[in-house]
């Protein structure tokens, strides 16, 4: 059970980094004494735990330090995940690089390299995360360069194919396909 | 041998360089150059790898990462004459052969949640590939010989030998577009 976001006290940010650390680790598929090392050093987990801390000061009102571990964030591993996104335990970033947050999730968010999460300019729609942001259910699994923008409620167990972005609202146990491709020889290119 | 190969490869790409030639200078210079550094990283961590210093190849790697934000597992094996143009946000997890080409913010992986799984749960590439820009290769596919793989395309299946992949809503390469007049 996740603690609200006015909730979010030292406490529950650590019980949240503990479930991050897990399933990190899962996904290494290391002996725990190995996958411990690994797993903090690992810039995946290095994003999410500057995500952490700068979301756990900016609900304490220290915007500024929050600000400097976001942009430390964006500077080190390259990752701009914004400390007023709510972003449940579970979260993993396989390749931070080029991922952008910026919305409300629950647990066990999957976030493949080159996706994530965005607003829509000039929206004036608070679905739950702000101002045109969306909002994402329980393991939802975000492919390479895929992405959700707007003001839309994603279900729960949502599975999006590459390259695929989304902008209305998904019922839970969804997929969305990808985008088929063409292949020609080149031969006849020339 | 390969990270020989890679420079000239860089240099004789590389249209500032050409007009100068492959001169010695010319080499020590590409050194310092990200796309030659990116490689450097990488064909460490990946001998590191090849030689059971996992730690050590893992922390390359991550040092490749946070300098130059390129995922290249050490795991991965490549073949001579890697080109990253751009090497940010580039991500690869599986095998290629020789003048691999990888333009910007590529990804070639497994198409599960990966960090560290075997490497045959990724693409195998063909010598002389081209993954374009925002292309994505995912899944233990084979691409073949010569093969261009066009910007924004999400490859999950088999793709033959010198072939042009592209999306489907895009104009067909070889078509030309109606002029008004």
């Amino acid at each position: 059970m996740e603690a609200d976001q006015d909730h979010v006290d030292w406490k529950e940010t650590v019980r949240r980094l503990r479930r991050d650390r897990l399933r990190l680790a899962t996904l290494i598929r290391e002996t725990p004494r190995r996958g411990r090392a690994s797993v903090w050093f690992s810039p995946s987990y290095t994003c999410v735990l500057l995500y952490r801390l700068s979301h756990y000061l900016y609900l304490k009102r220290h915007r500024l330090l929050a600000r400097f571990l976001w942009h430390l964030n964006v500077g080190l591993t390259a990752a701009d995940i914004s400390p007023v996104s709510d972003l449940g335990s579970g979260l993993v970033v396989v390749s931070p690089a080029g991922v952008t947050i910026d919305g409300n999730a629950k647990t066990n968010l999957t976030v493949m390299p080159l996706s994530g999460l965005g607003g829509e300019v000039g929206s004036r729609v608070d679905v739950g995360a702000g101002i045109g942001l969306p909002v994402l259910g329980d393991d939802v699994y975000l492919a390479p360069h895929s992405g959700v923008l707007g003001p839309v409620r994603i279900g729960d167990r949502v599975r999006l194919a590459p390259g695929v972005f989304v902008t209305r609202d998904l019922p839970d146990d969804t997929t969305v396909q990808p985008f088929s491709i063409r292949f020609f020889k080149r031969s006849h290119l020339r | 041998m390969s990270l020989a190969l890679d420079i000239t490869r860089y240099l004789n790409q590389s249209p500032g360089y050409q007009a100068l030639g492959d001169t010695p200078k010319r080499r020590v210079g590409a050194v310092v150059h990200h796309q030659i550094v990116c490689v450097i990283l990488y064909r460490l961590s990946h001998y590191l790898y090849v030689k059971s210093w996992t730690r050590l190849a893992r922390t390359v790697a991550r040092l490749n990462y946070f300098l130059l934000k390129t995922n290249i597992s050490p795991a991965s094996c490549i073949g001579d004459g890697l080109l990253l143009p751009h090497p940010a946000g580039v991500t690869f997890h599986g095998r290629a052969g020789n003048d691999l080409t990888l333009y910007a913010v590529s990804i070639c992986g497994p198409n599960h949640p990966w960090i560290e799984c075997p490497v045959e749960a990724g693409p195998l590439l063909g010598d002389r590939v081209t993954v374009g820009a925002r292309a994505s290769i995912l899944g233990p596919v084979t691409v073949g010989g010569d093969t261009r793989i066009a910007f924004r395309v999400d490859l999950q299946q088999d793709a033959p030998a010198e072939a042009v992949v592209v999306a489907r809503s895009m104009r067909s390469p070889g078509e030309s577009r109606a002029r008004p007049g």
